[in-house]
């Protein structure tokens, strides 16, 4: 388990991360999103160690990570800016990581190299960014660690790699159990990937939840009823996020268990009723403005 | 094993130094390539300064060497402090803060003593290996030891620095502040305790009080004129040798203690710094505004203090010109603009602190100075002449406690009194000795109490033998009148034998009323000529020059004379051509010369043929004038040597001369 109690970072006085409190399940991929500047990367570093907190703790297992080397072997961290050793080769940089963790699997590299057609021998720097990043990625995996921490991890890669690297992720979370936490300022990026989502927003985690949840406990219902004068009190019984009426026809985002909503909503004597899923985008933003916060503020 | 490698990981260090490699072999080379250039360039002083010594090595280039190169190292290893990129990786990375601090201070430690060494084997092949240069014994050890040693100093400080701070022009500034600032309030307080222009004399009780001739002089601390005060000095140009007559502690052993406590003080330091640092790059680390306005006060005060505290005008000009230098100090530090009135409030506390430093210590160092020292407070003195031919014994015969109260009694008789300047009047150096320490005051006895003082010195037994060890067997070399002497060290060791014996055998009070004789005057008397022997030894590192009057003693004369003689007579024999004379203090060859009528080369063709049928290789006694000997000087310019030789004028000689025409 990963876990942020309290946990705060000030630079210069100025705070960035603060009175932050996060649960990250193990074997859990976890997304956080939130625009630029919001502190993504900050939190990143330090769950992973980089920094140290200001205030309140960063715990994996229940211990501290900042300079805590016996966690930290079990932690990789691939930040947004990559940094490779001049001159060096990919089996350089793997014999590197070798030597930093002990469970290195020289096979799982090799056979990742492989699937991602990259060699090992050219030297770094000549390669684009994109295959930089797969050999980042590829580096981390084949550390065996049980945690994983990339920032803004798809940035550079082109669909069909976005598409590998996803599977590659999902299959070692599947196989070993490990656990992944991505950020992305892009939601698409990873809503068909993390089961676990939060919203970065300031510095604090101003919503978090399973994916599943919220795809399943949110729709977007459009409705008419036989008396043409209903309004949003005729479904006080419900959790009306929203609510819009135009002509006879009104269109509502509801939370709540499908099957309730929908015998709620049938017992209405409805003349049209539909209950359409929402995408994770517009769950996110329906649930912003529920908390009270401007769309165009927390705007991904 | 797992200890060794949580304190030094090899495989971190060479990932991390292959990341800097180019950076530190360039670094590397310009090093190596500016200790080749000032060996080579010492090498070719062959004809007029023979010898080498640690201090002629340690010059300007070796010194900025010393002081830049270290610094350069740390900045390179610890390059991930000022990459966001890097510091990712490594911060990240399983890794104790410690094991990385010290895996890079240990390996850069480790890259500087290897370029200490390469730089001590290129001093030992193109130096030393010279033979034309006599060089102090154990200069490559001592250069290994000291250098190597002040160079860790300096690379411990910087890493430090780079601990505590996230930006490289601030670590540098940290680092010239934490090195040289102690210097700089050396030499301050220093020069303060010398301007004692102003001081009151008249104030000074005189019955039963010292009154020093001249005004204190203050004590000096061997133990802190380490490294940082030397590149202080040479960096500055200015000496920090106030006291000329402790001469011979710089470069020393005795410094190494300092700096080996020095540099584990700034390891450790640094190590705590780079473990507690909250943020990693540069970008967003900085050492805490406090400290930021300290370090630049601490900059900012020494350039004031020696700019502007003159009067009030350079406390103007000075102030305007570096408070646009401070507003910019800020910008460069900060990397954003800053008001302006935090400036002048922040430049306001310079002013503060250079005058605290110049006045209360002012007001210290007059009333230290205007202190008396009672009769009743003295345990002991230690007494030395004012001589130039004293260097080497100057520093025994001071630690030499002289508890004779008679002595105490005889020394303050001579410092109460106002100073009678007599013809055979003498000053000497008085260390008093009293509870607290000591202090140290230059006094003038006149005649006829010199001559009380000699007496007394001359019944101490241990004193008489340290003044008459004149070091025999560590001269190295000898020079006459400032000119190199070619002799072999066989020779060296006879003659200053010779001397040692001489010394031992004068009377005590004779050998402390040293007059030189005078070798030669010009027709008109008014110009008179000393031959003076310098015997030059190596006391830890420091050339230490004692004079000796060539006169003084007949068998010296005798035996250095046949030296230089059948020198120059195998020497020179055969190789007139090359050869320039002329005689000390006049123009009596050159006369010669023009009044045979004959050219230059002509004239040394005969002279050589002359000298060598006639120049005697065994001298039967000094001369009294010069009228029995003709002081020949020579210059070869193909060897670019010189000597002096002693022509008899005898009846050889007159004929000689009238051979070439003169009459």
């Amino acid at each position: 388990m990963i876990i942020a109690e309290n946990l705060g970072k000030k630079f210069r006085g100025k705070p960035v991360i603060r009175q932050m409190n996060c649960q990250i399940k193990e074997g859990s991929i976890y997304g956080l999103v939130g625009a630029n500047g919001a502190g993504k990367s900050t939190f990143l570093r330090l769950l992973a160690g980089v920094y140290q907190p200001s205030e309140g703790k960063a715990e994996i297992r229940g211990e501290p990570v900042f300079d805590n080397p016996r966690v930290k072997r079990e932690i990789v961290f691939i930040p947004d800016e990559l940094y490779f050793f001049p001159n060096y080769n990919f089996s350089m940089m793997a014999d590197y990581y070798a030597g930093l963790y002990e469970h290195f699997d020289y096979d799982r590299f090799r056979s990742l190299c492989s699937h991602f057609r990259l060699d090992t021998q050219a030297r770094i720097h000549n390669f684009s960014k994109g295959m930089k990043r797969q050999g980042a990625l590829i580096l981390a995996l084949a550390t065996r660690a049980r945690y994983f921490f990339f920032d803004e991890t798809f940035d550079g890669l082109d669909p069909v790699m976005r598409s590998f690297v996803k599977s590659v992720l999902e299959e070692d979370v599947a196989q070993r159990g490990s656990t992944v936490l991505l950020t992305s300022h892009n939601l698409r990026e990873l809503e068909d990937l993390c089961d676990h989502m939060g919203l970065l927003y300031e510095g604090r985690i101003l919503f978090e939840s399973d994916i599943e949840s919220m795809k399943t406990e949110m729709f977007k219902v459009q409705i008419a009823l036989k008396d043409r004068d209903f309004g949003r009190e005729t479904f006080r019984q419900l959790k009306v996020l929203y609510y819009k009426k135009s002509g006879s026809v009104a269109t509502m985002i509801i939370k709540g268990d499908r099957e309730l909503v929908y015998d709620v909503l049938q017992s209405k004597d409805p003349i049209i009723l539909d209950l359409l899923p929402l995408s994770l985008e517009e769950v996110f933003i329906y649930e912003m403005e529920g908390c009270g916060y401007e769309f165009d503020a927390l705007r991904l | 094993m797992n200890l060794m490698r949580s304190v030094f990981d090899f495989r971190l260090f060479r990932q991390n130094f292959r990341s800097c490699q180019g950076a530190l072999l360039i670094t590397t080379l310009i090093y190596q390539a500016g200790m080749l250039v000032q060996c080579f360039s010492l090498s070719q002083r062959q004809s007029y300064d023979l010898i080498v010594d640690f201090s002629q090595l340690s010059g300007v280039v070796s010194v900025l060497a010393c002081f830049l190169f270290p610094i350069a190292v740390s900045m390179l290893l610890f390059d991930f402090l000022f990459s966001r990129k890097k510091s990712d990786l490594l911060f990240s990375s399983p890794v104790p803060r410690r094991t990385l601090y010290l895996t890079n201070l240990i390996g850069g430690a480790g890259f500087l003593m290897l370029n200490v060494m390469l730089a001590t084997v290129l001093v030992h092949v193109t130096l030393l290996q010279n033979p034309q240069l006599v060089t102090d014994d154990g200069l490559a050890a001592r250069f290994l030891i000291l250098w190597g040693l002040a160079q860790l100093m300096v690379y411990a400080f910087s890493c430090l620095a780079v601990s505590l701070t996230g930006n490289r022009f601030v670590q540098l500034t940290l680092v010239l502040v934490l090195i040289l600032l102690p210097g700089w309030l050396q030499y301050t307080a220093q020069s303060l305790f010398y301007s004692g222009a102003d001081l009151d004399y008249s104030k000074r009780a005189t019955e039963t009080l010292t009154e020093p001739l001249y005004t204190r002089i203050p004590q000096s601390s061997s133990t802190l004129e380490t490294i940082p005060y030397i590149a202080f000095s040479e960096l500055t140009g200015m000496p920090l040798r106030m006291d000329t007559y402790y001469s011979a502690d710089s470069y020393a052993y005795t410094h190494c203690p300092v700096m080996i406590v020095e540099t584990l003080a700034a390891s450790l330091l640094g190590l705590v710094a780079f473990q507690r640092r909250r943020v990693e790059v540069a970008e967003t680390s900085f050492i805490s505004e406090g400290a930021h306005e300290g370090l630049r006060i601490a900059l900012f005060t020494p350039i004031f203090y020696t700019l502007g505290m003159h009067d009030w005008f350079s406390a103007l000009l000075y102030g305007g010109i570096l408070l646009i230098l401070y507003h910019l100090y800020d910008y460069l530090a900060h990397r954003e603009v800053v008001i302006l009135r935090r400036t002048v409030l922040s430049f306001l506390a310079v002013v503060l602190a250079a005058c605290m430093i110049r006045f209360p210590i002012r007001m210290l160092i007059r009333r230290e100075a205007g202190r008396q020292i009672e009769l009743a407070e003295v345990e002991a003195v230690s007494v030395v002449p004012m001589t130039s031919s004293m260097a080497l014994q100057q520093s025994p015969l001071l630690q030499l406690k002289l508890t004779d109260p008679q002595l105490i009694s005889l020394i303050f008789q001579s410092g109460a009194q106002t100073p009678d300047y007599t013809q055979d009047g003498a000053s000497y150096y008085v260390r008093f000795y009293e509870d607290s320490g000591s202090s140290d005051f230059m006094i003038y006895f006149n005649a006829d109490q010199r001559r009380q003082l000699e007496n007394v010195l001359a019944q101490n037994m241990q004193y008489q033998s340290l003044y008459r060890d004149i070091g025999a067997d560590r001269v190295k070399q000898i020079q006459l009148n400032g000119s190199p002497v070619t002799l072999s060290q066989d020779q060296i060791h006879q003659l200053t034998g010779r001397i040692q014996q001489e010394v031992q055998q004068q009377e005590f009070t004779e050998l402390l009323q040293q007059k030189p004789q005078i070798a030669c005057r010009d027709l008109t008397g008014s110009s008179l000529c000393y031959f003076t022997l310098s015997l030059i030894s190596f006391e830890a590192g420091e050339r230490v020059e004692q004079s000796v009057d060539l006169f003084r003693y007949q068998s010296v004369f005798q035996m250095y004379g046949s030296f230089v003689n059948t020198q120059f007579i195998q020497d020179y024999g055969d190789r007139a051509a090359m050869l320039e004379y002329y005689s000390m203090y006049d123009t009596e060859v050159e006369d010669l010369r023009e009044a045979s009528g004959l050219s230059d080369t002509q004239f040394n063709q005969l002279l050589t043929e002359y000298l060598q049928l006639h120049l005697p290789t065994q001298l039967t006694q000094a001369p009294v004038s010069s009228d029995e000997y003709l002081y020949l000087s020579y210059y070869d310019s193909q060897r670019r040597q010189q000597g002096v030789i002693f022509v008899a004028r005898d009846e050889n000689w007159r004929q000689w001369l009238q051979q070439i025409g003169i009459e």
